[in-house]
């Protein structure tokens, strides 16, 4: 007899019951393997962000709050470090390149990033690939603005828009840098970080709207004529990023800029620094992990449920089928077989929802949290996840099979109703 | 000799008493007996055990030369498949598949009953089709949900099925209770025509005694079994 046959025509005769089954199986799993994706996609997308930098260096401070703060525009900078102690350690024999930072102004919400236009020749993201623009050039004049993709997207700039920057990171801000306007000189392609939602400008352009900001508040904004008398070298700057001509140096650098004289700094190794952040992020991930588990044990015990409330009117069928010659492992085998469908059934359920869900959130993921699903896909870990919640609904309907089992052989051939 | 029991004792686990005491009981191949007794007088429990679903403490069960109180339970439900028809009071079908499914699924049990079934008429299916054919299934109902039969063309449709491939033995649990008396002349006249052509033995149990005369013999449960007169 083709078993499977069989129990699948018995499912289907239940069908609004295990149709129910199958989609608690489906939303249950798609929520743990859910999890799963989101906790290694946000992983893999920040690990993206940084790409070939060997160090940064900023003032002392955590080295997770440096990068965070950095890199991935997360958190407030506490202190800047002083330009002068930039250019020292930038002319120093080992370092390729750098690129400064200088953060604490925005634009709708949207970060500015002080620099040089060495952030657009070795920032590099992903697997090394560098920054290109989708239409453009980088910043020359003191008051060209290049934008992230998604800065340009969402408020409908191009090149040539004016752009007034606004004191602080708020979104709603009331002290914005209204005198001196910029020009949108560069737009760049997806980067799938935090750049595509920031605007770049140069360190000058950041000292002079500053000028007469030194109190906090605008006092005394200087017009653009005035500015060209101006020495705008900057005096500080948030951190910067640095690249080596030979790696091995990196640790030697490290120390010795970890014990600079002139003022308290400190540089990380960025991927280290991920590391100690997933040691972190770790513990809430587990926890969330394990409440998803538990939603799914939740579902497979729904399944039991419907499975043992069907025992009692299934007698009859089970006694139809021992009459015909099936031995009572066939009865445990049918009952098996029929959760092995239906948790089959839901899982793959589960990963179709899923994948709608996460394409459809997917946009407003990478706006409103800076995550970029840019390949999600199941990896090992989900597949293994997926194998055990099978083998966990196979061993939970081992017991109301068995009880069917047990009642197969003791049932008498008579059922009477 | 079809069937015979030698000093067969059965009780229910945990429980004290002995529901069957039969020191002899015995069938020819193709013999109709019809057996009877009250209710709770062990019959279904003697079905059982000739079934072989259940197993006696003690004594012998010996159908077609086979001791079954010496094969295990596996061996026991192939041995059921392979050479017993089976038809319940109520409720013998599948709900979930058609008339012809239900039919087929002795075949699927029993690859000699399929082997049989396909010899006599060319296919299992054909086999199956002309059974429920003479017991007045039409062409027309073959593809239809069970559960859109009357009770009595439902039992007849388990009697196709349980003489598909002409098993040796037939065996009828009160079937014909649920049936009304003018139905029942002519379920019981297509049962015989359709048993004889199979060649299949029937043990007919019922407490309905007007049914009794067309049989080769008559079996009073309670003239067999000494643990039934201890019982009452």
């Amino acid at each position: 007899m083709n078993l499977l046959r069989l129990a699948w025509a018995s499912v289907w005769n239940r069908r609004v019951m295990a149709l129910l089954v199958v989609l608690t199986i489906a939303l249950s799993s798609a929520l743990l393997i859910g999890v799963d994706i989101l906790r290694l996609e946000a992983k893999r997308s920040f690990e993206r962000t940084v790409s070939g930098t060997d160090l940064i260096v900023g003032a002392r401070t955590g080295a997770v709050p440096l990068l965070l703060y950095t890199v991935f525009h997360i958190g407030e900078p506490s202190n800047n470090m002083s330009y002068a102690s930039y250019m020292e350690i930038a002319a120093k024999r080992n370092v390729a390149w750098t690129i400064p930072i200088s953060l604490g102004d925005s634009h709708r919400g949207y970060r500015v990033i002080g620099t040089r236009s060495a952030f657009f020749e070795h920032y590099k993201f992903g697997s090394k690939r560098p920054l290109t623009f989708a239409s453009g050039a980088a910043f020359t004049g003191l008051f060209d603005v290049v934008l992230g993709a998604d800065v340009a997207a969402k408020l409908g700039y191009q090149i040539g828009s004016d752009v007034v920057l606004a004191h602080g990171t708020g979104k709603v801000s009331f002290a914005k840098h209204d005198k001196l306007p910029f020009k949108v000189v560069g737009i760049l392609n997806r980067t799938g970080t935090p750049i595509d939602r920031s605007l770049m400008v140069s360190l000058e352009a950041i000292t002079a709207i500053h000028i007469g900001w030194e109190t906090g508040i605008g006092i005394g904004q200087v017009k653009p004529e005035t500015l060209a008398q101006r020495d705008l070298t900057p005096t500080a700057i948030t951190a910067f990023m640095l690249g080596l001509n030979n790696r091995i140096g990196t640790f030697g650098l490290q120390r010795e800029i970890n014990q600079f004289k002139a003022e308290p700094l400190m540089a990380v190794l960025p991927t280290a620094t991920l590391q100690q952040l997933w040691q972190l992020v770790g513990v809430a991930e587990n926890a969330l992990l394990i409440v998803s588990a538990a939603v799914v044990f939740a579902g497979l015990l729904a399944m039991l449920i419907a499975l043992w409330s069907s025992l009692e009117q299934r007698r009859r069928e089970m006694a139809i089928l021992r009459a015909l010659g099936a031995r009572a492992s066939t009865v445990f085998g049918l009952l098996m077989l029929e959760s092995a469908v239906m948790t089959l059934l839901g899982l793959v359920l589960g990963l179709v929802l899923l994948f709608a869900c996460l394409a459809l959130a997917g946009p407003t993921l990478a706006s409103s949290y800076g995550l970029y699903l840019e390949d999600a896909r199941l990896s090992i870990r989900s597949l293994q996840l997926l194998g055990l919640i099978f083998l966990a609904s196979l061993l939970i309907s081992a017991l109301p099979a068995f009880v069917a089992y047990r009642k197969a052989l003791s049932d008498a051939l008579a059922i009477r109703f | 000799m079809l069937l015979s029991l030698k000093n067969l004792q059965f009780r229910y686990p945990k429980t004290e008493r002995a529901v069957l005491n039969i020191p002899e009981f015995s069938m020819r191949a193709g013999e109709k007996v019809f057996l009877q007794g009250a209710s709770g007088s062990g019959k279904s429990t003697l079905l059982g055990l000739i079934a072989g679903v259940l197993a006696p403490q003690i004594g012998e069960i010996e159908l077609l030369g086979q001791r079954l109180d010496k094969l295990s339970a596996g061996k026991r439900d192939r041995f059921r498949a392979e050479h017993i028809g089976l038809v319940f009071q109520l409720f013998n079908l599948l709900p979930y598949f058609n008339l012809m499914d239900n039919v087929l699924l002795s075949a699927r049990f029993s690859k000699r009953r399929a082997a049989k079934a396909a010899e006599q008429a060319g296919s299992v299916e054909k086999s199956a089709s002309a059974l429920l054919h003479a017991l007045g299934l039409g062409d027309s109902m073959h593809r239809s949900r069970v559960d859109q039969l009357s009770v009595g063309q439902q039992q007849r449709v388990a009697v196709a099925r349980a003489l598909l491939g002409s098993p040796e033995l037939l065996i009828c649990d009160e079937p014909t209770s649920a049936i009304d008396s003018n139905a029942r002349e002519n379920f019981m006249k297509l049962v015989f025509e359709q048993a004889e052509r199979a060649g299949s033995a029937i043990l007919f149990v019922s407490h309905d005694a007007a049914l009794a005369s067309r049989f080769d013999r008559q079996v009073d449960l309670a003239h067999i079994n000494l643990a039934a007169a201890v019982q009452s």
